[in-house]
């Protein structure tokens, strides 16, 4: 009784802290909307980037150029992500060196007329290094235009070797083969028979932004109030309250843990307030499986009450206390996935962020939202609770009361 | 003055004891950069080679030479895969793409009949595009060769040059005779990142190592100074200030001592950030150390002044201590310290030039990434400095000191 009377005291203490609600909610909210608004279309397929200028400087002013910039660079597909601007070299040059354009294509002076004489030809393409991502893009497209010059190139000029070398056409001959050999080397390029047929996949199935940092930045945020949790520990027993508490008839065990009903507590009051608010506001679907939401969500608190005690007994001043919160926090939010989704990993750290709290719990969290039933929780919410169990544990031993 | 400067020594005096403290400034931001590192870094270069399985359902001559083909691609590690195992772990996010040559590959190639090559691919992911754009270059390149070596063969058998039982010796010559000119292709494209000042000889850690570096430097910069800041509270709640103002000290120099203190352990943890990231990890900070040095004490200041600002809205150091990461983090974020900020949409990089965080993105993107000089820094620097102006007043207006 005497443990809930504590508990019951700090949940009260905190619920009426208005600065401690805004940090607990308003804010996990906040950062949520943004990364929600920020990487909402980079997660719903491939980063569709906002339209942006791309210079191109036509030195050549031939067949190949015009094909090129006209049928290429500004063709339907093309035109929606580039803004296609001839200028001179020049002007293009600086430009992109200061940044005001991604990137700018070069077309030398006469490609046309050399890649119609079997020759090579080089075309250049220059990139912000401040717009990696875009100029990147544009490089990747003047690529595959080289390649199909390359192609019609090679379809012509290695038959042509061979059958000069084997003396199958007269010299009179060569241009009608050319002609032919062109045609054919063309079409190989415009349809060729070799077709690439992708299929893609999202990982399960694709969870929105939203809902993939309502998950995360939850699981980040109920990490803060277990530094909530441990900074208060400390506070008391520096004011000596707790000693003061321990002269009462109350036993230790009945107060530590009542501390920490109060944390486990507050913690679910904010998850489940996050989860009800990003389910109005944002009407993100946290899964099919209540059963499964809220053990899981039990399982996470737990976990992260065992770490408000383990902080507050390693921790000697409030001032270490936040400091080790903040590498703790940062440090499992990072590698757990509640900042960067865990595909993104390699493999030899996805073994690593097996380590934090925050992998298991998304790992379940993004199960559930997935659609999928309650066994895909039973696995995280035993090893979370297995981190519950080794911080509690740890963190009795070592704390002190005064 | 003199007093001031005394003021401000113990604090820094007071930064060399306070263990804490180090830990927060060196250990998360390292830690953090390298994680950010790690995993950004594969994004715009291939330092990190992924394993793509090849399912080779083909076994000819010709999906075995498309496999060494793309064996010599740099950035992947092609490997020999079983196909539901591959599309299990392309499910779980394990891998990023994996290769099926079909059955018949090599046949449809012979007769130039149409046939498929397959890329699974997971959602938005970087490297799956990379593959794709390989696999479309090969097959280009694989058409070519067919159509050629077709072409070749018809020419040569109207012309009575080729034995019926040497068409077939003919058509693998000239396949290969045509790939083999793939090798140096005729048309290339030259790619150079400009700079504004093309100084830059050193070999540096993968670039977007840098990219994100600069942002979590940024990031920890304002925890170091804002959290630093806040100490002003730790004071308060002690009332070494209310003490301090009942000496001859003029209230004015305590308070010019404590700015000149939070902005020089800013400073110093700041230089100690940049430098073990200049060291350590190779950061490049470019050739500017001069309009570093600027637009950081500027930066340094601001936040100074925002630290001092949240100190004064607040009521104890718990609080500030638990409102300023949240502030710090949604600032870094919005401002494009975790990403690049080309990958969000248009309104939110306009949101980026209303907060001091974008301007210094875009200040140090400008002088570190393109090479650029003053006139990078001066307009970013400048509105930094209003903010900082901005932050200060209210700050002081509301600051209390008992």
């Amino acid at each position: 009784m005497k443990l809930l009377t504590v508990a019951l005291k700090d949940v009260k203490i905190t619920v009426r802290d208005r600065e401690a609600l805004l940090i607990l909610l308003a804010m996990p909210f906040i950062i949520i909307a943004i990364l929600g608004l920020a990487l909402g279309e980079t997660f719903s397929g491939s980063p569709r980037l906002s339209k942006y200028d791309v210079a191109v400087v036509d030195k050549d002013k031939g067949e190949l150029a015009k094909l090129f910039i006209d049928k290429t660079l500004k063709s339907d597909d093309l035109s929606r992500l580039l803004k296609v601007t001839e200028m001179t070299e020049d002007e293009a040059r600086k430009l992109v060196s200061m940044g005001d354009l991604a990137a700018g294509i070069i077309i030398p002076k006469g490609f046309s007329e050399k890649i119609k004489r079997g020759e090579g030809g080089k075309l250049e393409v220059i990139g912000d290094p401040g717009q990696k991502i875009r100029a990147a893009i544009v490089e990747g497209i003047t690529r595959s235009f080289a390649r199909r010059v390359s192609a019609v190139t090679i379809g012509v000029k290695t038959p042509l070797n061979i059958l000069v070398e084997s003396k199958a056409i007269s010299p009179l001959e060569l241009p009608a083969t050319t002609g032919l050999l062109t045609k054919e080397a063309r079409s190989a390029v415009t349809k060729p028979f070799i077709r690439v047929q992708e299929e893609t996949k999202a990982a399960e199935r694709g969870l929105s932004a939203i809902q993939y940092y309502s998950a995360g930045m939850a699981v980040m945020f109920i990490l803060f109030s277990a530094m909530f949790g441990a900074v208060s520990l400390i506070d008391e027993r520096h004011n000596m309250t707790l000693a003061r508490l321990l002269t009462t008839p109350s036993r230790n065990s009945s107060i530590l843990g009542g501390k920490l009903v109060g944390v486990f507590f507050i913690g679910i009051l904010q998850f489940s307030a996050l989860v009800l608010a990003t389910r109005l506001m944002f009407g993100v679907q946290w899964g099919n499986s209540l059963p499964g939401l809220v053990v899981l969500v039990v399982s996470t608190v737990l976990a992260s009450t065992g770490m408000s005690i383990f902080i507050a007994a390693a921790a000697k001043t409030t001032k270490a206390a936040a400091a080790m919160s903040q590498v703790l926090i940062q440090g499992m939010a990072a590698l757990g996935g509640s900042m960067v989704p865990l595909q993104a990993f390699p493999d030899w750290l996805k073994n690593i962020s097996q380590f934090t709290i925050n992998y298991w719990a998304m790992n379940g969290f993004t199960q559930l939202m997935n659609g999928k039933s309650f066994e895909v929780i039973i696995l995280p919410s035993i090893i979370l609770l297995s981190f519950c169990v080794i911080f509690l544990s740890l963190g009795i031993w070592r704390f002190r009361f005064e | 003055m003199n007093k001031a400067w005394q003021v401000a020594k113990v604090m820094i005096i007071e930064l060399k004891r306070d263990r804490a403290a180090w830990v927060s400034m060196l250990l998360v931001p390292v830690l953090l950069t390298l994680i950010m590192g790690v995993l950004f870094g594969g994004f715009s270069s291939g330092e990190r080679k992924s394993k793509i399985p090849v399912i080779d359902h083909d076994q000819s001559r010709y999906s075995k030479l498309l496999i060494k083909q793309l064996k010599k691609e740099p950035a992947f590690l092609i490997v020999k895969g079983e196909e539901k195992k591959a599309r299990d772990d392309i499910r779980k996010g394990k891998i990023a793409a994996a290769i099926i040559i079909p059955d018949g590959f090599g046949e449809a190639l012979r007769q130039g009949k149409e046939t498929d090559l397959n890329v699974i691919q997971l959602k938005s992911s970087g490297q799956a595009i990379g593959i794709s754009q390989i696999m479309d270059g090969l097959a280009i390149r694989y058409s070519t060769n067919s159509t050629t070596a077709a072409s070749t063969l018809n020419v040569l058998k109207l012309s009575g040059k080729v034995f019926p039982d040497q068409e077939e010796k003919n058509w693998t010559n000239t396949f290969d005779a045509s790939d083999k000119a793939w090798e140096t292709p005729p048309v290339t494209v030259k790619s150079t990142s400009l700079k504004a000042s093309e100084v830059r000889g050193e070999k540096t850690l993968a670039t977007g190592f840098s990219q994100t570096s600069m942002g979590f430097t940024i990031t920890f910069v304002m925890f170091m100074v804002v959290m630093g800041a806040t100490t002003l509270l730790e004071e308060r709640q002690k009332n070494t200030l209310g003490r301090l103002l009942t000496t001859p000290t003029k209230k004015a120099s305590i308070l010019s001592g404590k700015i000149m203190g939070i902005f020089m352990t800013g400073a110093i943890q700041a230089a100690i950030l940049i430098l073990v990231g200049r060291f350590v990890f190779q950061v490049d900070w470019g050739r500017s150390p001069l309009q570093l040095l600027f637009i950081m004490s500027v930066f340094i200041f601001s936040m100074a002044a925002m630290g001092i600002l949240i100190s004064s809205l607040v009521r104890t150091l718990a609080q500030a201590n638990s409102i300023s990461p949240v502030i710090i983090i949604s600032l870094a974020m919005l401002g494009g310290c975790y990403w690049p900020i080309e990958i969000t949409p248009p309104f939110m990089q306009k949101a980026a030039n209303g907060i001091p965080t974008g301007w210094m993105m875009r200040g140090l993107t400008d002088l570190i990434v393109r090479g650029r000089g003053w006139d990078a820094v001066l307009v970013p620097s400048v509105i930094i400095f209003g903010f900082g102006v901005v932050f200060l007043s209210v700050g002081l207006v509301f600051l209390r000191f008992e």
